[in-house]
This record gives C-alpha cells, structure tokens and sequence, in this order.
C-alpha cells in the first residue's frame, strides 16, 4: 500500500450529496440544500428539496410523493457510501416544495 | 564491565529526581534549630538572660501547651510528613529509558507521546490534529476523533500501538490504549 492518505474536505462532501440528492430526487442540484453532521462517528445527511410529483388529478400517476422520497432516502445513503467511502446513519429528506409536471400523451 | 554499571547508574539519575534539595533544606533547618537550642542552653549555663525563653520554661511549657505551641507542633509534623513521602516516592522524572546494547538511551514522555501519536495517525489514516497522546510512566493513552463515516477499529489501532512500544523495549515498560472517540468531525 501506498504511503499517504486521502482527505475529504467537508464542502467537497456537502457538494458531492448535493449532487448524489439532485440526481436521486429528479430536481437542479441548485435547488437541493445539504447539511451534514457526525453521528456518533458515523455520517448523518440531512437534505432539503424540492420534488417532482405527478398532478393530483392525474389518470394512472405513479407513486406517491412519501414513496418516491423514501425510495431516494436509501439510494442517497447507498450512493454516498459508495462514491464517498462514507457509513451513512441517517439520510433526512425535508421536502420544501413539490414540482408538478404534466406527463405528455403519447402521440 | 565497569562501563554498563555507569550507564545503569547514570540513566537511574537521568529517570529519577534528586532528593539533594529536599535534603539540603531539612538539614538547614536540622542545624538552625540545633544552633538555637546550643545557644539557650548556653546563656542559661552562663546565668544570662534568655533570647526568647529559657530551656526549664521551654520544658514546663510543654507540660501544658499554648494555642502557638500547638500550631507550631502541627506545622513541624506536616513538614516531617512530607520529607518521609520525598523520602519514600521513586521521584520519577517523565522520561523512560530505550533499550540499547551499547548506549545508554534516556527519552522523554513527550517524544514518546509525539511518537504513538504518528503511528496511530499513520494507521487510522487521519490529520494529525486528531490524535492525542498521554504517557504516563506505565500507560501510553491515545485518543483518536474519527472521520464521519469511517470506521476506526481501536484494538487494531492498539495493536500497531504495542506493537511499536515493543520494539522499544522501554523500562519501565509502557502499555498502549488507543481509544476512538465518540463524535467525529464530518470533513477530514
């Protein structure tokens, strides 16, 4: 092995779950707000986003929103750990504001 | 060999403190009592008068002692109290000695401690700010603040430990106990 060590800073990892976040929640990396602290030696995430959801009166919409969101909450947490190296406690979605989109007829 | 029985000895004076100035000063105070005491019994033998108070005073007043008398007794017993634990305590100095077949090698507690500090670092792969070391004279106790997220196991952290202590050989012989703290810090 290779002398030496790799060294996260901590912005580097808030960027790295905001983008883990966006991707897994369908939304701009802009719009995602990611804070991140020790949780008895172990890595808590706490995410703040908005979510793309299918109108309420919609025929045939998928999931729910509380579906949807607690689906990401493990795929951040496996995402994290794998790109990081990271052990995930806990993953906290707070959702701040729901982005509905009308889902197109096929033509 | 004449040689190593000088090396023992000079490395016992390096590890140890020197009871010389504990000695100095209770004997001091043994000889300024003693001239004291000479003096007074003098001047009595001579049928002068005292400079504080004559010996038969000095004996009747013990019979029935002053508050000051008292106080005073309590002091000189202190003082005796403490020059028996200087007496009795090895008097070690925070230093351990380095085995070597030719030299004598003396090493302070702290290059010990900077020492343990790099090792542990080294293994558990963190900043140096994130080690804490404190040696005592038996007990080598390292504290380690992980990443968040990364594991540390601390009996493979006390392994490597012990491991380099080991190869020191150090008298008196020094016991590694590296624990992880609780709380990490997220970034590293």
């Amino acid at each position: 092995m290779v002398a030496g060590r790799v060294a996260i800073t901590e912005r580097a990892l808030e960027r790295t779950v905001m983008a883990i976040a966006a991707g897994h929640l369908r939304v701009p990396i802009t719009a995602v707000r990611v804070q991140l602290a020790d949780d008895a030696g172990l890595l808590a995430v706490a995410v703040t986003a908005p979510v793309r959801t299918a109108p309420l009166r919609a025929p045939g919409r998928g999931d729910g929103m509380v579906t949807v969101v607690q689906g990401a909450r493990s795929g951040i947490r496996d995402d994290i750990t794998i790109i990081t190296g990271r052990t995930v406690s806990r993953v906290s979605i707070t959702v701040s504001r729901a982005e509905v989109f009308e889902e197109k007829r096929a033509r | 060999m004449t040689e190593q029985k000088l090396y023992r000895r000079l490395v016992r004076r390096s590890l140890h403190r020197s009871r010389s100035a504990a000695i100095v000063a209770a004997l001091v105070g043994v000889i300024l009592v003693a001239a004291y005491v000479g003096t007074e019994a003098t001047l009595a033998a001579l049928g002068r008068g005292p400079l504080l108070v004559t010996p038969d005073a000095a004996l009747a007043s013990s019979e029935n002692p002053t508050v000051i008398l008292l106080v005073a007794a309590g002091a000189a017993a202190l003082v005796g109290i403490v020059l028996v634990i200087l007496a009795i305590v090895p008097g070690r100095r925070g230093r351990h000695e380095v085995a070597n077949e030719r030299l004598a090698v003396v090493v302070d507690d702290a290059v010990l401690a900077g020492a343990l500090s790099r090792v542990v670092r080294r293994e558990a792969a963190v900043a140096e700010s994130r080690v804490r070391t404190v040696v005592s004279a038996r007990r080598g106790l390292v504290t380690v603040t992980p990443t968040s997220g990364v594991l540390l196991n601390a009996s493979a952290l006390t392994a490597s430990a012990k491991e380099y202590l080991d190869a020191l050989e150090l008298s008196p012989a020094v016991r590694a106990d590296v624990s992880v703290a609780r709380n990490g810090v997220v970034g590293s």
